[in-house]
């Protein structure tokens, strides 16, 4: 049984993995590019980032929220990061963990305000998005902060094993974020809460805690996402991370996460930040002006979001496709167990 | 059958807005039998449960588990008392399993926080296999596949799984076929005779009359009276649900003065 279960959520992976390689072929085919060795790591550099901030992306939008604050959080972090290492003079690894606490701290805010305060996340964090990058242009009267510190470029740029860190970050990462997912009580309460919220209210689930939760986890990894920026660029700017919340909801939509809850696979996302940050690679390589770079990715997300909405209508078509043909079979297998007619609707 | 109530309500009101939906009502039901509790569309029976689950909040009225005095602010405190619902408006996750439904809230799990998926598919094949619910070709289903029954089935096998000392009903048969609907009066009784106190919730009289000890009448929030299956009859019940005027305010005539339904 648990076998079936593992092959929904393979079946769940295909999809998009299937999106991420048809993506790449086209970028492969269409320039020479591509391919190069030194293109290649650059992608996965530039995937790390968007998909450690996707992981929350993905989380929030499981218990039917959405962070829309995460791409501001990421400049703010990169600031102060920047500030209270060259400013303060504060150790880097004591600085990195702070900034973490406080993007724990700031997903606190916004958690409680859209469970709690019953502000829609949509709104509330569109509010947060204003003012986390308020602050931090506030921070530096809006310039950028060059040449922080020389022990950053280790955390970015350093090896583990032969293997670039920001990869064993993502490895690590979506690990956690899987076995948190779907092998403990909270994870499944995720889920659950995105499923159906008032069920889950009903079997004792505390919905506000839930869901608040799920922000501090995404403002917890936005604030990650704002150090290995701040560490690749050694330097910290408001200006970073322009977008970079709809990079993050987009690889959860093409990963098969739905904007209404409950559903989504980690794994998918993963592969969706890939496809999302390969075509902005490929469209970097084709030399397209940002402007059409922004234009691309809008649509993408156009896109995944209609194709959540009428996979909705597709499942339920199928399921009552299914049901009839069970129907039909059961009618034709003549039974004496009197179980098979579940579905008449037949009281007096 | 006990002769002390197990859960006994004295004097519940509740009001939604201007909306009246439960005056001065008083319920009990005892262990061993099936209280039924009836009445017409919107007479209160959901709003009265679901004050005894902590969901609403009651304006008035004492609440006694057992003997005693007792305040549930919640799904969770009446899980502990031992107070189970299976509500009219199904609580099931379409998008998780039977065996993730039947665990909702109180999954198994080990001293690392991991889920104990064995136990639970053990104990959901168990549960459900004692209920002689077997449509349901995998526990590992999401339930947004199953039918009407068989996610009825998952309800109550939900409700039943945890032990429970009173297991409340809201409708459980009103969207289930004549078959489904025998077996789930099946299982009502099952429960009684095993010893817990069962409240069904239901307006087929048909129903209740198959399978009830006694018969409580709501009307316009207000309880017309408690009546013994044994020694009434359909068209009494059909005149409280109908007509009947609450015996605690004996004088007032029972129309025009209630909450609208
Ligand atoms: N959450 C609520 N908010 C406002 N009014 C409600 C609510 N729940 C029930 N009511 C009202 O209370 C009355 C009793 O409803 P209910 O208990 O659902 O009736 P029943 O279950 O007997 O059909 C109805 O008038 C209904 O409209
Ligand atoms: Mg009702």
């Amino acid at each position: 049984m648990r076998e079936r279960f593992a092959d929904a959520l393979r079946s769940q992976v295909v999809g998009p993995f299937l999106i991420m390689l048809a993506v790449a072929t086209a970028m492969a085919l269409s320039t020479d590019r591509f391919l190069l060795s030194q293109n290649l790591k650059n992608v996965g550099l530039q995937v790390a980032i968007v998909a450690i901030v996707a992981i929350g992306a993905t989380i929030v939008i499981l218990t039917a929220q959405i962070d829309l604050s995460s791409g501001s959080l990421v400049a703010l972090t990169s600031v102060l990061l920047a500030d209270i290492v060259k400013n303060a003079g504060l150790s880097v690894p004591l600085a990195a963990l702070l900034m973490i606490l406080m993007g724990a701290g700031l997903g606190l805010v916004n958690g409680f305000f859209s469970s709690y305060g019953r502000i829609p996340s949509f709104i509330f964090t569109l509010g947060t998005l204003a003012i986390f990058r308020g602050l931090a242009f506030q921070q530096t009267g809006g310039t950028p902060i060059f040449s922080v510190s020389p022990q950053l470029d280790p955390i970015f740029y350093g090896e583990l094993g032969g293997l670039p860190l920001p990869f064993v970050y993502v490895v690590v990462l979506y690990a956690l974020a899987w076995a948190f997912l779907i092998y403990t009580p909270r994870g499944r309460q995720i889920y659950a809460v995105g499923g159906n919220e008032s069920a889950a209210r009903l079997s004792g689930i505390n919905v506000n805690r839930v869901r608040t939760e799920a922000f501090v986890i995404a403002g917890a990894l936005s604030a990650v996402g704002g150090i290995l920026l701040t560490a690749r660029l050694d330097s910290g700017s408001p200006n970073y991370g322009q977008g970079l919340e709809l990079m993050a909801i987009a690889s959860a939509v093409i990963g098969g996460a739905s904007l209404f809850g409950g559903q989504g696979n980690i794994f998918a996302t993963l592969f969706g930040a890939f496809t999302i940050v390969i075509v902005q690679n490929g469209l970097n390589l084709h030399a397209v002006p940002s402007a059409w770079q922004n234009i691309t990715l809008g649509a993408i997300i156009a896109v995944a979001v209609g194709v959540d909405m009428w996979r909705g209508e597709f499942a339920r078509l199928l399921v009552r496709l299914w049901r009839r043909g069970r129907a039909a079979q059961d009618e034709a297998r003549p039974t004496t167990s009197t179980s098979a007619e579940d579905d008449v609707q037949s009281r007096p | 059958m006990s002769d002390h109530p197990l859960l006994e309500l004295r004097g519940v009101s509740k009001s939604f807005g201007s909306v009246q939906a439960l005056t001065d009502v008083d319920f009990e039901v005892r262990a061993g039998e099936v209280m039924a509790l009836v009445g017409d569309n919107g007479a209160g029976k959901s709003t009265l449960i679901k004050c005894v689950a902590g969901i609403h909040g009651m304006d008035d009225g004492q609440l006694l588990f057992d003997g005693s005095p007792a305040t549930i602010h919640g799904p969770k405190d009446a899980a502990k008392l031992g107070i189970e619902i299976v509500y009219q408006d199904l609580a099931l996750c379409d998008n998780l399993d039977v065996v993730q439904n039947m665990y909702l809230g109180r999954e198994e799990r080990n001293w690392f926080h991991r889920l104990r998926e064995s136990p639970m598919e053990a104990k959901t094949s168990e549960t459900l296999r004692s209920l002689a619910v077997t449509t349901i070709r995998s526990i590992r289903q999401p339930v947004a596949t199953l039918s009407g029954g068989q996610r009825q089935s998952v309800a109550v096998a939900r409700a039943v799984m945890w032990n429970s000392q009173l297991v409340i009903l809201d409708e459980p048969t009103a969207a289930l076929g004549v078959s489904q609907t025998e077996q789930v009066l099946e299982l009502v009784k099952r429960l009684a005779e095993q010893g817990l106190a069962v409240v069904l919730i239901s307006h087929n009289l048909h129903d209740i009359f198959e399978v009830a000890t006694r018969i409580t009448v709501l009307r316009l929030g207000r309880d017309i009276g408690v009546y013994e299956r044994a020694t009434t009859t359909q068209e009494e019940v059909v005149h409280a649900i109908t007509a009947g005027i609450p015996t605690k305010v004996a004088g007032i005539a029972g129309t025009g003065n209630g909450a609208p339904a």
